[in-house]
């Protein structure tokens, strides 16, 4: 093969020069493998029904995990045309708490809202930078009393929508609503507690909050619309997507939590404010559903969320992104 | 006991992180160049080529030894550069940054220009090339690996990377006449 074509194309392609291996580059990966070792599956936490509610971004975007079942090969595959495969290197993402101090919080109602349905806090900001709603995003959560520390619901909320000058305080309110609603009561019955982090992530070495990735794999995520009435000002997607243990552990999804965001581009992760993002429990959200909790070695199985939200909301021209991270600590 | 119980921990991660640390300094510029070469964008290559890394150390038992640790690196780079390739996003928006070589300083000599504006054309010229065809040259001439190698790393016969150098040879040469000549020394 080699011949004076091949010499006069092996000097000039030797002119591409090569492309940098970056010792940044380096040092990240090196750093999400000591990440890797380093994880230790958090308490088993145990699952409680849910009350009534559901809440989403303050977007108004709601959803809710309305199944797994096994996979099977048989299974017919139902696509669309906007498939996507979510691309998801990071093994760890190291969070810095916001500058933020949230205070006061509690369950209240705001005008217009039945009583004590909204969360609401006080937030002020403590830096001596404005910080706007961009800035950062929140995770709320909720804990059935004041004795456990493990959450047994939680969803991302967005920062104040003004921005805060610095020393400033602001009255932030958060209305979890959605289809539970229909099911009568909307009052709030267990404790919240909600923080913010920066919209930026940091090095793990220098973070507040790590959150480690898991083991399972995701993959052929697949995104179809859901029929809903003429009239109706909201919307839904059905995401269907694979997940994969390929360690040689069980996985008890109770440990897990599944991060989804639809990015408008490919570099927009779940911290952005523009992102449509949702944070679940992985397990059953009602009696009717069935699958399994723990995913043996090797094992794969399939899984299904309903994703609801405004009617406006552009989910299909949007990159659907499907992760499961090791349950954080977001209540203390 | 205590120390020596933690010092004993940070030598394991230490030796468990070894090979990593070795294959990035061995592999590390034939993984991003590859990833580099599919996604036309330095970020994405970056984060292709952690995620090849981290898998292929995550995965290194099942790794058979059949192929060479380099060829099984470039196999899982290639597969993972198809699979950003085929999401919607990539498909839509991802272009070249721009931002793949270092910048040109200010103070660079008139040669050290002119040889970046070469390799910035040259790229344009390699990138032109269809995937099937451009695959197989980035791995032959630029990464200087055998008939053989660039069949195993992409799952195809050997003869079928003949065909396609043939025909990516002839495709590469017509870009590059059409940049005038630019290359020729």
């Amino acid at each position: 093969m080699h011949d004076q074509d091949d010499k006069e194309l092996f000097e000039l392609m030797g002119k591409l020069g090569d492309v940098p291996f970056r010792n940044e580059l380096r040092d990240r990966v090196l750093e999400r493998a000591q990440v890797e070792m380093s994880t230790r599956v958090p308490p088993k936490s145990r699952r409680r029904k849910l009350i009534p509610m559901m809440s989403g971004v303050a977007a108004a975007c709601v959803a809710i995990v309305i199944g797994f079942v096994m996979y099977s090969s048989g299974r017919s595959q139902h696509t669309t045309a906007n498939i996507a495969q979510s691309v998801q290197s990071a093994s760890a993402f190291g969070l810095a708490n916001a500058p933020l101090q949230v205070s006061n919080v509690r369950i209240g109602s705001v005008k217009g809202d039945p009583a004590q349905s909204d969360v609401l806090a006080t937030v002020k900001n403590t830096s001596n930078k404005p910080v706007s709603e961009a800035d950062v995003f929140g995770v709320l959560s909720f804990t059935p009393n004041a004795n456990t520390s493990v959450e047994n619901w939680l969803t991302f909320v967005n920062g104040p929508s003004r921005t805060l000058q610095p020393g400033q305080s602001v009255l932030w309110s958060f209305h979890p609503s959605g289809p539970h609603a229909k099911a009568g009561s909307e009052v709030i019955s267990e404790i919240p507690h909600l923080k913010f982090y920066t919209s930026q992530f940091v090095p793990v070495a220098n973070a507040d909050a790590v959150w480690v990735k898991s083991g399972l794999q995701v993959t052929n995520i697949q995104v179809q619309p859901v029929a809903s009435p003429a009239k109706a000002t909201w919307q839904a997607v059905d995401i269907e997507t694979t997940i994969h243990n390929p360690s040689q552990q069980t996985i008890d999804l109770n440990n897990m939590r599944a991060v989804i965001w639809f990015a408008q581009n490919s570099s927009q992760t779940f911290l952005s404010d523009q992102s449509i993002r949702f944070l679940y429990h992985m397990a059953p959200e009602t009696t009717s559903q069935h699958w399994p909790v723990n995913v043996k070695p090797n094992q794969t199985i399939h899984v299904s969320f309903q994703v609801l939200s405004d009617k406006n909301s552009d989910f299909f021209s949007r990159t659907p992104h499907v992760m499961v991270i090791h349950a954080p600590n977001v209540t203390s | 006991m205590q120390k020596a119980h933690q010092a004993s921990q940070g030598d394991s991660a230490k030796e468990q992180v070894a090979p990593l640390e070795e294959w990035m300094d061995r592999y590390g510029q034939d993984v991003i160049h590859l990833a580099y070469s599919y996604v036309h964008n330095f970020h994405k290559a970056e984060d292709i080529a952690q995620d090849v890394f981290l898998r292929a150390w995550k995965n290194y038992d099942s790794f058979q030894g059949q192929s060479s640790v380099k060829t099984w690196l470039l196999s899982i780079t290639a597969n993972r550069a198809k699979d950003v390739l085929r999401s919607w996003s990539v498909k839509h928006e991802m272009t070249d940054d721009g931002t793949m070589l270092q910048h040109v300083p200010d103070s660079s000599t008139e040669a050290q220009v002119e040889a970046r504006l070469q390799q910035d054309a040259l790229w344009t010229c390699v990138n032109q090339l269809p995937e099937k065809y451009r695959e197989v040259v980035v791995l032959y001439y630029a990464r200087s690996l055998s008939g053989s190698e660039v069949a195993e790393v992409l799952g195809i016969s050997e003869q079928a990377v003949r065909t396609r150098l043939h025909r990516g040879r002839q495709l590469l040469k017509e870009a590059l006449g059409e940049k005038g000549g630019v290359f020729h020394a």
